[in-house]
């Protein structure tokens, strides 16, 4: 469902990329954990995705769509959650919400009747009337989480997601990604939380300056390495082994 | 083009700021009803905002009025009708595309609602549209504003007609389409030029600087013009002067010139030419300038998306972040004074809002040198010199000038979201109040010392009087300080979505610089009753304003402590 070939992304010349030469892919109905070190290219890997940043080279396509050639259609199959969620703040969360279904031509009954479901799954209903500006980072979060699923998209995009979530909200969202993925769709997440990785992740890639240092199920990173026994916190540690150090240095 | 998708993207953004929040008098943040008693206030501080802006803008009508008033009467001289309206064609051209100049690269390419949009399903066609649109609304009303004076001068000359209103209507909506899309062109030029936006921001700030002289020169010149007055013999002489240049513009800018034709009564056929020419050229160069703009707009648009993703983690020369790991140990109010140096040289608005505010004596010298009125300047100046007050006189207006300042008064807002990482060091209030003095008197009390000085070279003051000027002086900036630090630290404007909007649209600037003018006005009562009415010595008049200075320091310094240290407590 999404596809990564050969993917390059530099920032600036005299620096090494912040993704190199990138080849990943995510099948539809699966869950996909994106994790590494600070800075090691997740947040810029998403942002090439959701056509927030363009590649400096290679390919990705969500489906058929190709980020290049038809921008438009791939944005309209996904539904997109950033790590620092952007609002026009001065909109109420129901404004945006509609205002979102609107750019991604829901008719008004079916945007009525998901902002209702989602806003009760997410316990948002009473703060929809309120100015963004008045959410808290997690009301923001749920918001920008209810916004991507508006449309009913065929693949999820999160990006931190569970940064400033309560346990209920955080819970409940893992339930929505994994029904979600039930039903055919597509999710692709960021995170620093192995535990929420290992247990809900049909796929997990690891990042490593910029470079895709390990990719498979869990069972499959274990025989990788060689050990059974191991979590996946210690094969993040062990495939990233002295990275704080010399991104500290970097 | 979808548009629905357009109306969508113009109406999401124009519901940003309402008028009342640009003022700072609503908060976006208010979730709960005001209670009554602040409703009240607001109205109240509403209707005098609202009362200072329509004296304000009024003025400036009349002023704009009485020039192309002037300018007609020439105009009749040397033949050409509605010459007025040419002029000031031409002035409302070259001010909007100055101002829109500056607004562009942030509303096409750096807005940060365009990282939302990005990612929504809107094609590259509809969010150019949709921001050259935003833009257009965004620069139209400074071209009105220079424009309407000139509608009203036409109007009262030929008298009210239906041509006139319809055809300055017309005019109104599409005069601006000319300067509006070269800014957007000269936009797309730096929109991705030089790392880190080096070049982008330089070429912002020029011109900004460009609009600043241009503001200054006109006000001067118009200035100069109305002191010319109306008499039959003035402007013919002013007709000789000028009427050639104002015939050679008229032909060289054919598009202002049709412009005039259209509304200026005339025969029905120059009219509908004019008409038709106007309307066809302004159209072409909307059509060309947004096939232009278009092109690669998504591309450039990642681009800059990318630079400003690619330059967050690099240590930037002017970013608290380029602080380098002290080897030493600094004081914290150095750090803090630095901080506040950063953040005003972080943003243009703040840079030409506050440098220019310390250098205000140097422009109205300028000022008056252009409007040619230095010379009635020196005329008061020696006509007040024999007074004992003099040395008072030159020393308050000296005092005035640096005290007409927002950089106490907005110090607080300007840090925004920032503030509460100043909550969370491990400073007192009152440090962070000195600093924040500190970074005033760095900049106004210096200034105010070296303009004084130079002063002195020219004007009949002993230098003995220094001994008390300069305490004097140091101190009222001081208290000025305090003063307007108290009033941001009491109500902070800390929301905002542009940095101007911590400065500008701020009305802790007004009260700031209204309680500083008040400061000045009772030493100057105490300086009357003193020198004239006691008959003391200049010098010990001085001394003693020295002593009620200092003496008044230590109230004002528990006030600005006292609220500081409620709005750096946490909530």
């Amino acid at each position: 469902m999404i596809m990564l070939q050969s993917v390059t992304k530099r920032y600036s010349q005299s620096k090494p990329p912040a993704v190199d030469n990138m080849t990943l892919s995510v099948p539809q109905g699966k869950i996909f954990g994106f994790l590494g070190p600070n800075g090691a290219g997740k947040s810029t890997t998403i942002k090439m995705i959701v056509g927030l940043l363009r590649q400096d080279s290679g390919t990705i396509s969500v489906g058929p769509y190709d980020n290049i050639s038809d921008p438009v259609a791939l944005k309209r199959a996904i539904g997109y959650v950033p790590d620092e969620p952007l609002f026009y703040e001065n909109m109420t969360g129901n404004q945006y919400l509609r205002f979102i279904a609107d750019i991604f031509e829901v008719p008004k009954t079916a945007a009525s009747e998901r902002i209702g479901k989602w806003a009760k799954r997410f316990t948002l209903t009473e703060a929809l009337d309120d100015r963004i500006s008045s959410y808290s980072r997690g009301m923001k979060q749920k918001l920008g989480v209810i916004g991507a699923l508006i449309h009913d998209c065929k693949v999820l995009i999160l990006d931190e997601p569970m940064v400033g979530l309560d346990p209920r909200a955080s819970f409940t969202l893992k339930e929505v990604m994994r029904e979600f993925c039930n039903n055919g769709g597509t999710v692709f997440f960021s995170t620093h939380v192995m535990d929420v990785a290992e247990r809900l992740c049909d796929t997990v890639g690891i990042i490593n300056r910029g470079k895709l240092a390990a990719c498979g199920t869990f069972a499959e990173l274990k025989n990788s390495t060689g050990e059974q026994q191991a979590t996946l916190e210690q094969i993040f540690l062990e495939l990233t082994d002295g990275e704080d150090e010399t991104t500290v240095a970097h | 083009m979808a548009k629905t998708k357009l109306l969508l993207l113009i109406k999401a953004n124009r519901r940003q700021s309402s008028f009342l929040e640009q003022l700072g008098i609503s908060s976006a943040t208010a979730r709960k009803p005001a209670k009554p008693i602040n409703r009240a206030k607001k109205i109240t501080a509403t209707a005098l905002i609202i009362a200072a802006l329509f004296v304000g803008f009024g003025s400036l009508m009349v002023m704009l009025g009485a020039n192309y008033r002037q300018l007609e009467l020439i105009g009749s001289f040397i033949g050409i009708k509605g010459l007025s309206l040419f002029m000031g064609s031409l002035i409302a051209a070259v001010v909007t595309f100055t101002y829109a100049t500056y607004t562009a690269g942030s509303m096409l390419y750096r807005a940060n609602d365009l990282k939302m949009l990005v990612t929504l399903p809107v094609s590259e066609n509809d969010l150019f549209v949709s921001r050259f649109i935003l833009h257009y609304l965004t620069n139209i009303s400074l071209y009105v504003a220079v424009m309407i004076p000139a509608l009203f001068v036409i109007a009262i000359t030929y008298g009210f007609s239906f041509r006139i209103i319809s055809m300055g209507l017309l005019v109104l909506l599409i005069g601006p389409v000319l300067p509006i899309s070269l800014s957007m062109l000269y936009a797309r030029l730096f929109a991705t030029t030089g790392r880190n936006g080096g070049k982008r921001r330089y070429t912002e700030v020029i011109a900004l600087f460009v609009m600043f002289i241009l503001l200054v020169g006109l006000q001067s010149i118009s200035s100069r013009w109305l002191r010319e007055g109306f008499s039959e013999t003035t402007i013919a002489n002013l007709a000789a002067m000028f009427g050639n240049l104002f015939s050679t513009l008229f032909k060289w800018f054919p598009l202002a010139s049709w412009k005039t034709r259209m509304i200026v009564p005339d025969s029905v056929a120059s009219m509908l030419r004019s008409l038709a020419l106007f309307v066809i050229l302004s159209g072409s160069i909307l059509f060309v300038s947004i096939a232009f703009g278009k092109q690669n707009y998504s591309k450039l648009l990642l681009q800059s998306i990318s630079e400003s993703n690619g330059t967050r983690t690099k240590r930037k020369k002017n970013s608290i972040a380029s602080y380098e790991a002290p080897i030493h140990y600094r004081s914290p109010i150095k750090v803090l004074v630095m901080k506040e140096f950063v953040l005003i040289n972080s943003q243009n608005s703040y840079m030409m809002e506050l440098y220019a505010e310390a250098a205000i004596p140097l422009i109205l010298v300028i000022v008056y040198f252009i409007g040619g009125t230095l010379g009635d300047v020196a005329a008061m100046v020696n006509s007040l010199s024999s007074s004992d007050a003099f040395p008072f006189m030159y020393c308050g207006v000296l005092l005035a000038m640096a005290t007409i300042s927002m950089m106490s008064s907005t110090s607080i807002s300007r840090e925004g979201r920032l503030f509460d990482f100043s909550k969370i060091l491990p400073v007192s209030p009152n440090t962070h109040v000195k600093a924040k003095v500190l970074a005033h008197l760095l900049l106004f009390g210096s200034t105010y010392l070296i303009f004084m000085i130079i002063g002195l070279f020219f004007l009949p003051v002993s230098p003995v009087h220094l001994l008390w000027m300069i305490p004097l002086g140091w101190l009222l900036i001081t208290l000025s300080s305090f003063t307007s630090l108290a009033i941001d630290y009491s109500r902070p404007r800390l929301e905002w979505k542009l940095p101007q909007q911590a400065v500008k649209q701020n009305m802790n600037g007004m009260l700031g610089m209204i309680v500083s003018l008040i400061t000045i006005a009772i030493f100057a009562g105490i300086m009357y009753v003193l020198l004239i009415v006691l008959g003391l010595h200049a010098i010990i008049v001085g001394i003693s304003l020295v002593v009620v200075s200092a003496l008044s320091l230590i109230p004002a310094w528990k006030v600005v402590v006292k609220a500081a240290g409620r709005c750096y407590a946490a909530a």
